[in-house]
């Protein structure tokens, strides 16, 4: 088929690629990622295996990885058909003035990373729980897509975009988006559609 | 694995030796409240009279208060304080055996209901009972006066306060205008009034011991009395001043702002997760906490 000089531009870069930093695959199953990306974001996704050595982001004081570090390398990396990419790693991940992240992402910005580490039971000395692990691992990608998608912390509890300072605190909030951040979401979204 | 329950928490509680009944509040608490047993003027306590007659104690805090170490489950629905050295080491909460304890394992299923109302706002202490100035000073009216100090996000920016230059008693204080300097050990920053009015008493207790704002910014280190000039006190509930559920609201933000200010290398970005490092100092340049100052200290009218 040949398409059409709109079309071409437009395909460029439509796709939210999620950037599997490590051995992701045997941890949750990507498959419902993708299956929640399509529901939330409406965008086609893509799986990259990151090629990202997250050594070089290793802080020896702090035993943790600094997540910041990560999302630069992400950005160099960046496939040119990627209109969003968001890492998931399975190390514990940190920025200097945190004791630890769940996730950081660019504010308005088209990377984000997740970890899984504090998010899986057995980092709390439980024993696994994987559909929890899962419910949770979307609730974080949801939050840090949302960051690149221009929306910032939400004080509706319930609101995914609502601060998570502790794993009890990302249990409680919901999955999706309130009905206002569900609304910015979805003008800048739209512009970002036209744009493309 | 851990050997030790991660929800057992130890906090600080205080109670008066010489009140009848041995009550329990937290150390924190009793900040927040500017409670007389952590002021000079103890001695007026009708309990510390009464043990102690009009008997001067050269303490700056009553010697009747004691402060208690004990532990509780964070989890558990209703908090049961045990002090810390009657705590047995065969507890379930100090060996493997947490694991089976049902509080513990409702964590394990994930379902818990949204936290309840909070005196830490993202880490930090937020006192319900005073008004804030957008930038970081507290107020509260004290008998037709105005208490002012610094919040606990001020005092956490600042890091340790080696010095701190108040005006003089009697002079006269203009909103926007420099009105105190705080020496700290990445450098100095100066601190607008809120407020005009006429300054009727100082904290002498600061002279001494400046790190009072660092340990106890809502009580003892309070900063200084001000009589406010006409009207003033009608101004307290305009925009720039913040009370109650909207004070909370903006200190979250105040939080996120942070992640604006300290942009990285690719720009603003959002971390989520634990708490604020407690030391600021050794993980920014001085260059960055001069910026700090700057935005949330230092702001100009407006
Ligand atoms: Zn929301
Ligand atoms: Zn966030």
């Amino acid at each position: 088929m040949v398409l059409n000089y709109f079309q071409r531009k437009k395909e460029r870069s439509k796709y939210i690629y999620i950037l599997l930093i490590g051995d992701v695959e045997k941890l949750v199953n990507i498959g419902e990622v993708e299956k929640n990306l399509k529901k939330e974001f409406g965008f086609p996704t893509k799986i990259l295996n990151s090629e990202i050595n997250p050594e070089d982001s290793y802080d020896p004081m702090r035993n943790q990885y600094h997540s910041t570090k990560i999302l630069k390398e992400m950005l160099d990396n960046l496939p040119s058909d990627a209109l969003r990419m968001i890492g998931i790693i399975p190390l514990d991940l940190f920025i200097p003035i945190l004791t630890f992240v769940f996730g950081e992402a660019q504010l308005g910005g088209k990377v984000g990373i997740v970890s899984l580490a504090r998010l899986r039971q057995e980092f709390y000395g439980l024993p696994p729980n994987q559909s929890l692990l899962q419910r949770r691992l979307i609730k974080e990608i949801n939050h840090e897509l949302g960051h690149t998608f221009g929306l910032v912390h939400c004080s509706v509890r319930e609101c995914v975009m609502s601060v998570a300072n502790s794993i009890a605190d990302v249990d409680s909030k919901g999955v999706s988006f309130c009905n206002s951040c569900r609304e910015l979401l979805n003008r800048n979204r739209k512009e970002l559609f036209n744009a493309i | 694995m851990e050997t030790r329950c991660p929800f057992l928490k130890e906090e600080r509680m205080a109670f008066c030796k010489a009140f009848p009944i041995k009550k329990m509040l937290p150390l924190d608490r009793l900040y927040l409240k500017d409670s007389l047993c952590l002021r000079g003027d103890y001695t007026q306590c009708p309990t510390y009279r009464e043990k102690k007659g009009d008997m001067v104690s050269g303490k700056r805090v009553c010697p009747f208060l004691e402060v208690e170490s004990v532990i509780y489950c964070e989890v558990y629905p209703i908090k049961k304080m045990i002090p810390a050295s009657c705590y047995k080491l065969e507890c379930p909460c100090t060996t493997e055996a947490y694991i089976d304890c049902p509080a513990y394992q409702k964590i394990a299923q994930g379902d818990i209901p949204p936290a309840a109302e909070a005196v830490r706002v993202r880490g930090f202490l937020l006192d319900d009972t005073v008004y804030y100035h957008k930038g970081h000073i507290w107020l509260q009216r004290v008998d037709g006066k105005l208490r002012l100090g610094l919040d606990d996000f001020g005092q956490w920016l600042l890091g340790e306060i080696k010095e701190v230059v108040l005006p003089n008693r009697g002079g006269k204080i203009i909103s926007g205008r420099p009105l105190l300097k705080f020496r700290c050990a990445q450098g100095t920053a100066e601190i607008s009034s809120p407020l005009n009015g006429i300054v009727v008493g100082i904290n002498e207790g600061l002279r001494e011991d400046s790190s009072l704002i660092n340990i106890d910014p809502y009580g003892q280190g309070w900063l200084l009395e001000v009589r406010p000039a006409k009207g003033e006190l009608a101004r307290l509930n305009q925009e720039e001043f913040l009370y109650g559920s909207n004070a909370r609201s903006w200190l979250e933000k105040e939080v996120d702002r942070l992640h604006y200010i300290l942009q990285t290398e690719i720009g603003v970005t959002m971390g989520d997760g634990g708490n604020l490092s407690r030391n600021l100092q050794e993980v920014m340049a001085p260059r960055q906490w001069g910026l700090l100052i700057k935005t949330f200290l230092e702001r100009k009218e407006g």
